[in-house]
């Protein structure tokens, strides 16, 4: 009689394991609409909300990734871009609606306009388009929201809490590209058939610091003498972040790499 | 001659000038990197069984990244060329300072980023038994900074020289994103043909394109001992390279050319612009047609 060897565990097993993105995101809601209040309250204190604004990109980066799991290959800098464009969008657009800059309900709008418009675009690819990707609505507002979310906060931080200067356009471009390339990253990076979530969320967070790290330079550099303590205090914050989290991505890295070698030659190759 | 048209002159030669050698230098960052379009032939090697030792530079495709790269280098150049300017430093060595440091701290991100890519790529590659040589990675890591580096800073002076000499209404930022995207698809659309269809596939009768049948097949081997991503940069800049800073140039160039006239108000450039337009397109379709008249199908593919 044979005995049968112990099955490997199905894939719904090791799905199951993985944290919805619908958790992220409302995690990233919350934590994001604490860190705006708090600099609201006292621009200084930048270095707490640049920590609550990096789940922001957490959530996001897992919205790309479930998206392009189901096989978007050059999609996935498709996605990003259009995600952060629909969420900065968002926001340099409330700038510019009322006069003062940012006020007690910007959050809430920002978070509003920016899920219901990822909502109806996603809506319209499920159902016009007829992608066959599950819960693409949802992922799709999960993307715009988280990039809405973030980009909030940075630019309340390089504007000291709302006190805008003509000056502070100059960083916009830099602002939407840097923010849409840490949500598409993670998961372009780490693109493979070994791909995990655990593994792509914590590069996820080591992105989101150093991203943070670049708007930090850029606001210590601004002309505008308020802004300099909140940037400087968001510099140092990401850069230990940072360290920290590239820490913590290179366990999982070194757990899940097959071999690490410092050199050597293909095997079955001749040489 | 008028010092207005000197001056838009000295701005056309100086950003046609400074997009040849952005177009070169920035096709050899992505070739060091295999990034953009050959990165999906690196990616399938070891899938079918080739252990690579490519850097595996996955960034986001090539525009979003050469994006980042510019508007980055653009942004810190131009809030630190204020500065310098309060200190008392002229105009033109503050930008030109200011630009040197915006790219070298670009060049530290860039680097973060190639880390990143590679090593979760690696990572992801487990199934396969790719293991990961820290000297594949650490040779052509430098290398592929330092090429990011003068791309940042080139396509910096030309944002500079744009809105500046050219007197583009565009703030430089902006502009750099700008040039940084097209540069980025310029280079994805004709420099990677060089390196994606014909250096990954050296051991393939030349001209073959890539049929589903050989995706991945890629060459493993290099002039001499296993193929390394520094040994494509400098296969490429032949043609790859010229190809995509004759492309990115020209249109630099020729966008900068058509100011120089004045004949129709504001509409000029626009008229001219539709002509060179209308003159290059009629000229594409006549090359295409007498390409395909002359030299006919592949051998063995007429069928197709």
């Amino acid at each position: 009689m044979t005995t049968q060897a112990p099955e490997p565990p199905a894939a719904e097993e090791v799905e199951a394991k993985e944290i919805p993105n619908i958790k992220l995101y409302i995690v990233a809601v919350i934590t994001g609409i604490i860190g705006y209040y708090i600099l609201l309250a006292n621009p200084n204190l930048a270095f707490i909300s640049v920590i609550l604004a990096w789940p922001a990109i957490v959530a996001g980066a897992g919205g790309v990734e479930h998206l392009c799991r189901y096989g978007l290959g050059t999609g996935t800098s498709s996605i990003g871009y259009w995600g952060t464009a629909v969420g900065a969008t968002v926001v340099f657009a409330t700038i510019f609606m009322s006069s003062q800059i940012f006020n007690l309900y910007s959050p809430f709008i920002v978070i509003i306009a920016g899920t219901i418009i990822g909502y109806v675009v996603g809506l319209c690819a499920e159902r016009i388009i007829k992608m066959k990707i599950p819960e693409q609505a949802q992922q799709s507002f999960i993307i715009t929201g988280s990039s809405a979310i973030f980009i909030l906060i940075v630019l309340e931080v390089l504007s000291s809490g709302g006190v805008a200067t003509t000056k502070l356009y100059y960083t916009f471009p830099v602002i939407y590209i840097g923010t849409a390339l840490v949500i598409l990253h993670p998961y372009n990076g780490s693109l493979g058939a070994g791909e995990n979530q655990s593994r792509t969320l914590r590069l996820a967070c080591c992105e989101a610091s150093l991203i943070t790290t670049l708007f930090g330079i850029i606001g210590v550099l601004l002309p505008n003498t308020t802004s300099f303590i909140p940037a400087l205090g968001m510099l140092i914050i990401s850069l230990i972040g940072f360290a920290v989290f590239v820490k913590i991505w290179w366990k999982k890295v070194k757990e899940d790499t097959y071999e690490i070698v410092w050199t050597g030659y293909p095997a079955g190759v001749p040489h | 001659m008028e010092p207005v048209t000197l001056t838009l002159m000295i701005g056309v030669g100086l950003a046609g000038a400074i997009a040849f050698i952005a177009g070169i230098i920035e096709d050899a960052e992505s070739d060091a990197g295999s990034a953009s379009n050959p990165n999906s032939q690196v990616q399938l090697a070891p899938q079918i069984g080739h252990i690579i030792r490519y850097y595996d530079k996955a960034i986001a495709g090539e525009p979003p990244q050469n994006g980042l790269w510019a508007a980055s280098a653009c942004t810190i150049a131009l809030l630190l060329s204020w500065r310098f300017a309060d200190m008392g430093i002229g105009q033109y060595y503050a930008i030109f300072f200011a630009a040197v440091v915006g790219a070298a701290i670009v060049c530290l991100v860039q680097g973060c980023f190639g880390v990143f890519a590679h090593l979760s790529r690696i990572a992801s590659f487990s199934p396969f038994k790719q293991p990961l040589y820290w000297d594949a990675l650490l040779t052509p890591l430098p290398y592929s900074m330092g090429l990011a580096f003068l791309t940042a800073l080139l396509l910096t002076l030309l944002a500079f020289v744009t809105s500046g000499l050219l007197g583009n209404p565009f703030a430089p930022p902006l502009l750099a994103l700008l040039f940084g995207i097209s540069l980025g698809s310029i280079a994805s659309g004709t420099g990677d043909i060089q390196y994606g269809a014909e250096r990954l596939y050296q051991h393939h009768i030349f001209g073959s394109g890539i049929p589903i049948s050989k995706m991945g097949d890629i060459d493993l081997k290099g002039e001499y001992g296993f193929r390394n991503s520094v040994d494509t940069p400098y296969f490429c800049m032949r043609l790859g390279g010229t190809i995509t800073a004759f492309a990115f140039g020209l249109i630099i160039f020729l966008d900068g050319w058509t100011r120089l006239f004045t004949f129709a108000g504001e509409w000029t450039s626009v008229i001219l612009e539709a002509i060179v337009v209308a003159i290059l397109f009629i000229f594409l379709v006549w090359l295409e047609k007498f390409t395909r008249d002359s030299y006919g199908p592949y051998p063995g593919q007429e069928d197709l």
